[in-house]
């Protein structure tokens, strides 16, 4: 079990880095790249397509991810219990929103229309369905992966998280030292606090670089 | 005893109440701290949702930040603690990740090699320090106080990795406030989420599930909320205001304390030490309770 949910939600199996070709075992992508670059000349165009390729992967991948995550939300293994929806927070207070429904809903093929929605967004990941699955299904975990592929393929990334990205490239943490308002209406920062400098990264362009290559980098499964 | 502090993203932007109490009180109950230079976002659960290798890469490389100092990482967030934990797991179980990750900590001059070890503020106080050191240095018992603890979702869940308290019955942090001579006690809401994930996409929902939780405490009777975790003080401290419009409700009114800033006072340190200054909630006549009598 702990395998399978780690590679949903890292992306990567053992095979992540070996040749498609010839099968040798690379240590990182740059290297495989230029492997193929080298020894399988003639392919370079197709390996490109299809594993650094535009948007058909992407679709694939997400197609791949899906299959991976939902192989085992079968009929027998999810009894309705509603053990997690009897736990979560938001089922409390969001008419219409409860984790068992977006697992039937990606077991009953209606995955397209749950990438589009806000709903899986309003998760607080408290982790409570999670640990009352006995069946140790998870929907916080499918909710996980549902936003990932969203964000992916670019159907959903709801402001909130788009400002904190944005931020994080820019500064190293999701928002700026702020200000802070004292109850007596006085303003201070961390200096007039006597905290210390807030830490960040010592070279913002390696970072973001690092961040950049990362971010570019289709996993390959 | 000495470690790396990791503030986190809110503690070190915002949250300087937290900070302000960690770094006054740790050392003098021997809990040496060490700035961690060069130090990001740990990745949870924002950038998570974009890029879950990107996710892994932000905790890594604080993690080996770390382990360059030889020092264990203490982060003062049950979001960055879970994270940390489950980064360090996966790379542990995976060669393949360790190595693509290693790949581009390269660009930033860093390697993870074992990885340091992981402590929660609850650990190092609850088990390193000891529930009876600490009521040791207690100076000015918290007597006649009835505190909720809050201990956060993220100090006790999930199940499959190791975490500060027991999901069942998270009990640490009631010995803690047990210490500085208030009286903890049980309640049904005690692991109830407090809703602040929900904000960043559905503000209603979150304001509401805190006020929720934030009213049941009241019913029962407790005189303040205690909490460790940033992100659930900024709710509940924070945005009690918000909470009171969005629940119609204008009778939620509860102090609200980082238990750093209980244990200082209780140890005799100068409230301004503290950051209570900072806190917004209703926290004055406690205060004066425990100062003047």
């Amino acid at each position: 079990m702990r395998s399978r949910e780690s590679e949903m939600t890292h992306g990567l199996s053992a095979d992540v880095l070996k040749c498609p070709y010839c099968g040798e075992m690379l240590p990182s992508h740059r290297d495989l790249r230029v492997h193929v670059g080298s020894m399988h000349r003639d392919k370079v165009d197709d390996f490109m397509e299809t594993f650094y390729g535009g948007r058909q992967i992407e679709v694939d991948f997400v197609t791949f991810m899906l299959q991976r995550a939902i192989s085992d939300l079968t009929e027998e293994l999810c009894e309705r219990c509603m053990k997690c929806s009897g736990v979560c927070p938001i089922s409390l207070v969001v008419e219409g929103f409860t984790p068992r429904q977006i697992v039937t809903d990606v077991q009953s093929g209606k995955v397209r229309d749950l990438l589009r929605s806000d709903v899986i967004w309003i998760c607080t990941s408290c982790l409570a369905c999670k640990d009352a699955c006995p069946h140790e299904i998870s929907p916080y975990d499918v909710v996980t992966i549902l936003r990932n592929l969203s964000a992916r393929i670019g159907y959903h990334f709801p402001e909130g998280y788009k400002v904190r990205d944005r931020a994080l490239r820019r500064s190293g943490l999701v928002q700026e030292p702020r200000m802070v308002q004292a109850k007596t209406g006085e303003r201070l920062d961390r200096a007039a606090l006597g905290l210390p400098e807030a830490t960040l990264p010592s070279d913002l362009s390696r970072f973001a670089e690092a961040l950049k290559k990362l971010s570019d980098m289709r996993v390959i499964i | 005893m000495k470690y790396a502090l990791f503030p986190g993203c809110t503690v070190q932007t915002e949250q300087y109440g937290l900070e302000l109490s960690a770094r006054a009180v740790l050392p003098r109950l021997g809990l040496e701290l060490a700035d961690l230079e060069g130090a990001s976002c740990c990745g949870l659960p924002y950038f998570s949702a974009a890029s879950p290798i990107g996710w892994k890469y932000l905790s890594a490389r604080n993690l080996a930040l770390a382990e360059r100092l030889g020092l264990d990482i203490l982060p003062l967030c049950n979001s960055c603690h879970l994270s940390f934990c489950e980064v360090r797991r996966d790379l542990d179980e995976s060669d393949d990740l360790r190595s693509l990750i290693n790949e581009v900590l390269k660009i930033e001059g860093l390697e993870y090699g074992a990885g340091p070890g992981v402590v929660h503020l609850l650990e190092a106080l609850h088990d390193r320090v000891g529930v009876e050191e600490i009521a040791e240095n207690v100076v000015r018992p918290l007597e006649d106080l009835k505190l909720a603890a809050h201990p956060g979702c993220h100090a006790f869940r999930p199940r499959g990795i190791e975490r500060p308290d027991d999901a069942e019955n998270p009990r640490k942090f009631d010995e803690l406030i047990r210490a500085l001579g208030a009286e903890p006690s049980d309640y049904p809401e005690k692991t109830d989420c407090c809703g602040a994930y929900a904000s960043a996409s559905e503000e209603g929902a979150a304001l509401s599930i805190a006020g929720s939780k934030l009213k049941s405490m009241m019913d029962r009777g407790f005189d303040g909320l205690v909490t460790l975790c940033p992100q659930c003080f900024k709710t509940f401290d924070g945005r009690q205001h918000d909470i009171q419009r969005a629940t119609g409700d204008s009778t939620i009114n509860i102090p609200v304390f980082y238990y750093t800033q209980l244990l200082g006072l209780a140890m005799g340190i100068q409230t301004d030490s503290l950051g209570l200054f900072l806190n917004m909630s209703p926290v004055e006549q406690l205060l004066a309770r425990v100062n003047g009598g």
